[in-house]
């Protein structure tokens, strides 16, 4: 029995959204249930046409597979199987996957009694990668906007969006995601740097707690934001670079079809400038 | 009714200020009267100050605080020390390193870059002062020394991109200027120059790191925060006499993956996410223009770049007989 | 009652109202791809810039011809240029310049009081150069222009100077002391117009190779140093600015060097850097010399010379880039093709036929 020595007496019966008890079981560690049945099925599904995909492409060197989308005069329709319908049924899985992913994690926070906390994380993720193949595809018009799936095609995919709105640094709310992205891994270092020190103080000495953790941090930069603070910080700016990523795709063509750095006209041109004279 | 959220604090408990564990016999004594700022309750710890400076705390502040009026001070010269215009113009403004006339010459003309190395100077020896504090607040409080080291893995990315990689290539003008909107134009033209970033694979290792660490910490502090009606921020506690929270928190993981790490395992996760970010970037950053000039052919020597289709009418290369004529026309031969 | 929230809600509100309404957002526009599927190779319908919608109106009536099939070397005095015109097309030509040109100052903006023959203006010179360049244009650059051409129109549209053209710039004063700042043109409405041009002296005008990336995986010591390549960036830009497209235009991005993976757009692009030079170089350049004079004796140097966004710090010459003649647009609305079938004598000849029949002519 894969089971940890607390484990037996946390697994009960019940917390299950949908399908009562017919799923209700695990099968080594995994919990099942009626979403573990479609994430699998997805996830079997996607997997399996992504080989397909292969296959029937010009190469199998890793690196260089990709399923493309159709092509932009397909607009939003039906595309045939080898000419984006592929990508188009691989999407379906990904999304459908992903949200029984997330919807069984919900059954499991039900069954421990823990709050929502990581499907509700877990969702931002899925909300950027249905703002990039899904909703700014829709505002576009065309499914040929969404991002091919292979290892170096998206990142042509990446480069070329980028340069269409010629650097792409200059998104707002780009510079956002992206000081949340650094923000975060900072915080975690951190925080993760903080709890091993504590943990691990050396050969013979004590292990620490909270209060040498809050005096670290007071005595190096004068406040520690204290144990749950930094998990709620940690959060907020997770979460944070995964909605302003998703901010900045989507306002990237659909409002905005121009070079980033003009979108910054307003701010040359700000009457408090004037106050000066004419400059 | 007053009740326990997971995202903020509902109410607020005032105690007495913490002093922070005894000194060191010898040692400078902390500085600043606590003091509670009610904001900062709503999330995490109300108490700001006291905090320990020490020699190098202060040398540290004092060496920053210099390259910063460098900085700003040839900013604001820039703009002929109109502050209108300091102030409208401030994210362009720039404090570039010397041109590659001088190559690495450690004594250019001040306006042409000796600025722009004292500034450096200064920057780096406020950062380095501050990596010793921070070793020595570790050792000082009898912790593990895990921070300062993961902070050394950010200052080698910093040295990179300012010091070892000029002088790896030979001139300081490899470096990258001081401002805003000019680091990103660097960071643009340093892709474009070396042909497509996005194929070296030490900042493909980076990048991932970077949303990997993003992704640990919301899967991290979305389990804590799920379990911490039961406890479970209490770490260091839940490490050394596990309770309910650190069992529920592990089962949720093994459920949802088939795999779990525990209360202190999950921290050298994190640790090692975060810190391998700068590490590899660092790496990638030095490799470019130093042993790769061109990251998309290497990517093509190595098998990474797919084939597209080709559109219908695109053209081969320019042809050959038509680029001479041009060539006559604009040199008026 | 605790200010905290409210305080909070009115500054999310604020934030969001100035995020919608300050920054000018263009909504959803047709995209058309233009490579090959996957990477996004996509341009955008060109919504190009307020700043240039209003110069892309049609050009004025074209004056009435008048038969006169005398040649118009015969009907005119000092015919030096436009010697291959009959006197009809030649008065329906120098009139509708004046149109494209000159609207508002007339025939006297080039033309000494009365006397058409006399020389004593020096702006007269310069129209004559820019019609021999309207006529090199036509006849040598039709890899860039085509079949299309281009005419006064193409880049005047009504002024005198056009109204996008940039200015090679004296260093910025400076402390002894102190980093020098970016030639920033601060006086510019729109990003466009601020970044600084010294790139634009670099590519448009003085020889420096364009070469960004380089040929091999490894060092080869070819290539221009990062700050260089900063400028060709640059350069770029206002290229892209200039024609209302992006880079997936001609480039895909993952290879900018590479021809094999660029798009047809790339070659008429490029032709047209060639021709932008050209016209610097062997016209501009040439002109620019004699600039101090033009502007003395012009009746109001200030409104005749310089467009009023230019007026003040600028020192320099003018020149022009992308943006002189497309206003914007990837096919400039000149209008020109159909233009030139009414006034052939922009068309040709080119630079080495003119030249050798002004040899033969003996004119000096």
């Amino acid at each position: 029995m894969a089971m940890l020595s607390f484990e037996r007496k946390y697994r009960i019966a019940g917390g299950t959204l949908v399908g009562g008890s017919l799923f209700d079981f695990w099968v080594g560690p995994f919990y099942v249930g009626f979403f573990g049945v479609t994430a699998a099925f997805f996830a079997l599904l996607g997997t399996l046409l992504i080989i397909y995909g292969a296959a029937i492409g010009p190469t199998w060197a890793l690196f260089q597979i990709s399923i493309d989308p159709p092509p932009v005069a397909n607009g939003l329709a039906f595309a045939p199987l080898k000419h984006g319908g592929l990508w188009q049924i691989i999407t379906v899985c990904a999304l459908g996957a992903f949200v029984s992913w997330a919807l069984r994690q919900v059954e499991i926070c039900r069954k421990l009694g823990m709050g929502y906390h990581v499907p509700v994380a877990f969702s931002f993720a899925i909300l950027a990668y249905a703002s990039l193949n899904v909703v700014r595809p829709i505002l576009l018009g065309a499914w040929g906007y969404g991002f091919p799936y292979g290892i170096m095609s998206h990142l042509d995919w990446v480069s070329n969006v980028g340069y269409q709105h010629l650097h792409f640094h200059y998104n707002p709310a780009h510079m956002i995601a992206v000081t949340c992205f650094f923000t975060t891994t900072f915080a975690l270092g951190l925080h993760a740097g903080e709890i091993l020190a504590a943990a691990n103080p050396g050969k013979g000495k004590p292990v620490k707690y909270d209060e040498y953790e809050s005096a670290y941090f007071r005595d190096t930069i004068a406040y520690s934001i204290g144990e749950i603070g930094i998990h709620r910080l940690g959060y907020f700016l997770a979460l944070n670079a995964g909605l302003w990523s998703a901010v900045c795709i989507i306002i990237s063509g659909p409002f905005w079809t121009q070079g980033w750095p003009y979108w910054w006209d307003w701010y040359l041109n700000l009457p408090i400038w004037s106050t000066g004279g004419k400059i | 009714m007053p009740q326990f959220h997971t995202l903020w604090t509902h109410i607020e408990l005032r105690g007495p200020d913490e002093a922070g564990p005894p000194l060191q016999i010898g040692s400078p004594g902390r500085i600043g009267k606590p003091f509670h700022s009610q904001w900062l309750g709503r999330i995490g710890e109300m108490q700001v100050l006291p905090t320990h400076l020490g020699p190098t705390g202060v040398a540290s502040l004092l060496c920053g605080f210099i390259a910063i009026e460098i900085i700003g001070l040839n900013m604001l010269a820039s703009v002929d020390w109109n502050p209108v215009r300091f102030i409208r113009l401030l994210p362009f403004l720039s404090l570039d390193p010397p041109p590659a006339k001088y190559g690495l010459n450690p004594f250019p003309a001040l306006r042409e870059g000796g600025w722009w190395l004292m500034a450096g100077f200064f920057l780096t020896a406020a950062i380095l002062l501050w990596w010793v504090k921070m070793y020595r607040r570790a050792r000082a409080l009898g912790m593990g020394t895990h921070i300062p080291w993961c902070f050394a893995s950010a200052i080698w990315l910093y040295l990179v991109l300012g010091f070892i990689r000029p002088i790896a290539m030979g001139s300081w003008s490899e470096a990258v200027p001081f401002g805003v909107i000019p680091h990103l134009n660097w960071t643009a033209t340093f892709s474009v120059r070396y042909g497509n970033i996005f194929y070296n694979p030490f900042h493909m290792l980076s990048i991932s790191f970077l949303y990997g660490s993003t992704m640990l910490f919301a899967m991290h502090a979305g389990t804590i925060l799920a379990v911490t009606p039961l406890g479970g921020e209490r770490e260091t506690h839940q490490i050394t006499d596990r309770g309910t929270a650190a069992e529920r928190a592990a089962l949720f993981w093994r459920w949802t993956m088939g795999f779990n790490s525990n209360y202190e395992s999950i921290h050298r996760w994190l640790y090692w996410f975060a810190t391998l970010v700068t590490l590899t970037g660092g790496i990638g950053i030095l490799a470019t223009g130093t042993l790769v000039d061109n990251w998309y052919l290497w990517g093509v020597k190595n098998g990474l770049a797919p084939q597209y289709r080709p559109a219908p009418d695109l053209p081969v290369a320019p042809p050959a007989k038509a680029l001479k004529t041009m060539q006559d026309k604009v040199l008026g031969r | 009652m605790r200010i905290g929230p409210p305080i909070l809600a009115v500054g999310l509100v604020c934030a969001g109202l100035f995020t919608l309404f300050v920054p000018t957002w263009n909504l959803p526009t047709k995209g058309t791809q233009t490579g090959p599927n996957g990477p996004s190779l996509v341009q955008y319908a060109p919504t190009g810039s307020p700043l240039f919608q209003t110069r892309n109106g049609p050009p004025p009536a074209n004056p009435p011809l008048v038969e006169d099939t005398r040649p118009a070397t015969e009907a005119y005095k000092n015919v030096t240029v436009l010697t291959d015109l009959n006197a009809g097309q030649f008065m329906q030509l120098q009139q509708a310049i004046t149109n494209w040109v000159a609207p508002q100052q007339g025939c006297d903006f080039c033309h000494a009081g009365g006397d058409f023959a006399s020389d004593a203006k020096p702006a007269k010179a310069a129209a004559r150069d820019m019609i021999k360049m309207v006529r090199h244009l036509n006849a040598d650059w039709t890899e860039h222009v085509g079949v299309a051409g281009v005419t006064c129109w193409s880049c005047h549209r009504g002024q005198p100077v056009p109204a996008e053209i940039w200015f090679s710039r004296p260093p910025h004063p400076q402390g002894a002391h102190m980093d020098k700042p970016e030639n920033w043109n601060e006086s510019g409405d729109s990003v466009r117009q601020f970044f600084p041009n010294a790139g634009y002296e670099l590519y448009l005008l003085q020889d420096t190779p364009g070469l960004a990336q380089s040929y091999t995986a490894l060092p080869n010591g070819q290539v221009a140093d990062q700050v260089v390549v900063k400028r060709l960036y640059e350069v770029m830009m206002q290229m892209s600015a200039g024609m209302g497209v992006n880079c997936t235009y001609c480039h895909n991005s993952r290879a900018f060097y590479d021809w094999g993976q660029s798009l047809p757009a790339r070659w008429t692009g490029y032709s047209g850097i060639q021709m932008t030079r050209d016209i610097n170089r062997n016209v501009l350049l040439p002109l620019a010399v004699r600039m101090p004079e033009i502007r003395e004796t012009a009746d109001d140097p200030h409104t005749i010379v310089l467009p009023a966004r230019m007026r003040g710090p600028q020192e320099g010459n003018g020149f022009v880039l992308c943006a002189t003649c497309h206003y914007g647009l990837p096919k400039p609305a000149d209008h020109a093709q159909e233009l030139l079938t009414v006034f052939p004598g922009l068309k040709g000849p080119g630079r080495e036929h003119a030249a050798s029949a002004t040899d033969q002519g003996g004119q000096p």
